[in-house]
């Protein structure tokens, strides 16, 4: 195949990019500079070079073993990716060039903590994710076969592996083998803690640019003296409930858009991840490549007995800050049991039922972790008390502290590690009132710690539990605070022995 | 497992000192700058109560060196790398040997005059480092990690 260029949409879209980047440099230039009509055309030229070089500058080019990117104008980079390194694979496409069957590609090698180390192709055919996607499940398929039938739209000439596992698929059932109802995105939207923060940054925001003397508020007080003091209050009631349902509304539909068909498929080793109305996302993963999985629930969904399951796998710094993209999400919101059967399927890291072997947090860890929330909330926020004495002050000191020991005693409540039959371990712990329930397998576990202060030591043999696992461009580490010594030690003795099964498996 | 090798002791008192030193020196240049540059008088027993707090974590951390000493250890062997540090705040860390990536040799100023260096284990993960070897335990640590490490990885 020769090197090819991104389809000239990318242009487009670079262009759009650049001035949204720019777009406050641009605005207050025009404002402030006075520059005239010919420099404002020299500097639009100058802009459009810039844009059309860089394009001409991208190419990509598949041959049978990797995938070349070349790009950049003044430091000309090369990349080399070997379709057996490709950790993932993650498509765009936004609605405007569905009809054009053109996407927005990016390959995740995990190469290490490069900026910008993502290969993004902007723009171009969606036959070229089937080939890498191909390419990278089975390097024995010819490149040549695959490019002239993804290209006329036949079906390639399989290996025999990838036509067993057709048949396979064809024998089984064909649709898809999980997907999100829209009831289940709406309840993953009204259940989640994004409207009390929301809520809380309006209200916050609103209040300090009310000002006291202003007409309406003397109204409103007025009002509250009054006779009417019932009705005033009620008022007051429903235009904050009415802004809570705006709120809720509003997130509801960012969801719906944001997981809109939401759909999982397994493929032999490989699962596939669609979202997306208006921007179609799919993410190919290997099952193998999957670090960890992560089963989330806040205190509203613990009580439903509903779970959110995300996923650490491992992406490519690319500058970009997408949430989103960076923990997966499996499965927005599902009942715990129907959870542990779907993933188990896919993913055999996770037990097949919900009988944890895990121990709940015990009352010493829920006592210990409330008591150094209020220690750490009143070092750190304390001293403003000294300061300020107002009524308002007080009462917000001990709905925090109220918050905080709350946290501390859900943290400690649901704090837990235990390990799984088959060479996984299992670690819970609490955070911000959301539970974590953290699967992974041995080998996907980079490093263990146990840490102990001198006092734990010596009063009750309690240690802290982390344990690190590659996440996204960095790694994540999971901690489980003060577990018995005793457990503690069992695992990491077993976290040794792997490593000395390991070994000697190879040695045979 | 290897304890470290006895210099390290000689370094950590070193730059124990040298924190001392800063620390003071910072405390009085602030103590004098404040009386100097604004009105505030700072009471002296403020002053004596500040200073004694520093007295005391100097002497502690410099007791504590004996202590860190005795619990620093660490060992190879073909499956894992195990590091055991820390007195008041304890760790015991084990890394796998094919999770290994890199083995990086280091020196400070204060290492190099007393012929030791550090060596920092970088996995897949975060780094953790050993703070001070002789300069032939490090590079016999590097080759032996690096060579089983790479055994590992070319048998998976």
């Amino acid at each position: 195949m020769t090197p090819r260029h991104l389809h000239p949409f990318a242009l487009v879209g670079e262009l759009f990019n650049d001035i949204r980047s720019f777009f406050w440099v641009i605005a207050s230039s025009a404002v402030f500079l006075r520059f005239s009509l010919w420099a404002w055309l020299a500097i639009l030229l100058a802009g459009l070079d810039f844009v059309l070089l860089s394009f001409w500058r991208k190419t990509y080019e598949l041959t049978d073993d990797e995938l070349i990117f070349r790009s950049g104008i003044l430091e000309r980079r090369v990349r080399h990716l070997p379709y057996h390194k490709i950790q993932n694979i993650q498509r765009n496409q936004w609605f405007f060039l569905a009809p054009f069957h053109l996407e927005s590609i990016a390959v995740d090698s995990g190469g290490h903590n490069d900026k910008d180390n993502q290969i993004t192709l902007s723009v171009v055919p969606s036959w070229l994710a089937e080939v890498l996607e191909a390419k990278r499940q089975d390097n024995s398929q010819n490149l040549q076969d695959l490019l002239t039938a993804a290209q006329t739209g036949e079906k390639a000439p399989e290996s025999e592996e990838a036509s067993a596992a057709a048949t396979a698929a064809v024998t089984s059932n064909h649709r898809d083998d999980y997907r999100a109802s829209v009831a289940s995105l709406v309840a993953y939207a009204l259940t989640s803690f994004d409207v009390f923060v929301q809520f809380l940054i309006f209200f916050g925001a609103f209040f300090s640019h009310v000002d006291m003397d202003s007409h309406w508020v003397k109204a409103l007080t007025k009002r509250f003296s009054a006779q009417a003091v019932s009705i005033g209050f009620f008022l007051l009631l429903l235009a904050v409930l009415l802004f809570v349902v705006i709120l809720l509304v509003f997130n509801v539909i960012r969801i719906i858009v944001l997981y809109f068909g939401f759909s999982v498929n397994q493929n032999a080793e490989h699962l596939t991840i669609q979202r997306g109305l208006f921007q179609k996302k799919t993410l190919h993963l290997a099952i193998k490549r999957v670090q960890a999985v992560q089963f989330r629930q806040n205190i509203f969904r613990q009580l439903l007995g509903y779970v959110s399951v995300k996923v650490r796998i491992i992406t490519d710094a690319n500058g970009d800050d997408q949430a989103s993209r960076m923990m997966p999400t499996l499965i927005p919101l599902v009942q715990t049991k129907q959870a542990y059967e779907l993933v188990s399927n896919w993913l055999p890291v996770v037990p097949k039922d919900d009988r944890q072997p895990l121990t709940a947090g015990s009352l010493y860890q829920s006592l210990t972790m409330a008591r150094n929330g209020l220690v750490l909330l009143w070092l750190y926020l304390g001293w403003i008390l000294y300061f300020v004495h107002t009524g308002w002050a007080i009462t917000v000191a001990v709905l925090l502290s109220l918050l905080v020991a709350g946290a501390g005693w859900h943290k400690g409540h649901n704090t837990g590690v235990a390990l799984l039959g088959h060479g996984g371990l299992v670690l819970q712990y609490g955070s911000m009132y959301e539970k974590v329930t953290t699967f992974a397998e041995w080998d996907k576990i980079q490093s263990l710690q146990l840490r102990q202060s001198w006092w734990l030591a010596q009063r009750n043999q309690r240690v802290h539990l982390r344990a690190e696992v590659r996440s996204d461009d960095s790694t994540t580490k999971i901690e489980c605070r003060y577990i018995q010594r005793q457990q503690a030690d069992e695992i990491f003795d077993w976290y040794q022995q792997m490593s000395h099964k390991q070994f000697r498996l190879k040695q045979q | 497992m290897k304890a470290l090798p006895k210099q390290v002791k000689s370094v950590w008192y070193w730059s124990e000192a040298m924190t001392i030193v800063i620390v003071l020196g910072l405390y009085f240049v602030g103590i004098w700058a404040v009386n100097q540059f604004t009105k505030v008088t700072i009471p002296t027993s403020l002053f004596w109560l500040i200073l004694a707090a520093i007295i005391l974590l100097s002497l502690g951390g410099l007791g504590l060196v004996h202590y860190r000493y005795a619990f620093y250890h660490y060992s190879v062997n073909e499956m894992d790398v195990e590091i055991q540090k820390g007195f008041f705040f304890r760790k015991w860390i084990a890394i796998p040997i094919d999770r290994i990536q890199n083995v990086n040799l280091n020196q400070g100023p204060l290492l190099l005059a007393f012929k030791l260096q550090e060596v920092t284990i970088v996995t897949g993960g975060s780094d953790y480092s050993i703070d001070a070897l002789t300069e032939a335990e490090a590079e016999s640590f590097k080759d032996q990690v690096m060579t089983l490490a790479k055994e590992a990885r070319h048998d998976a």
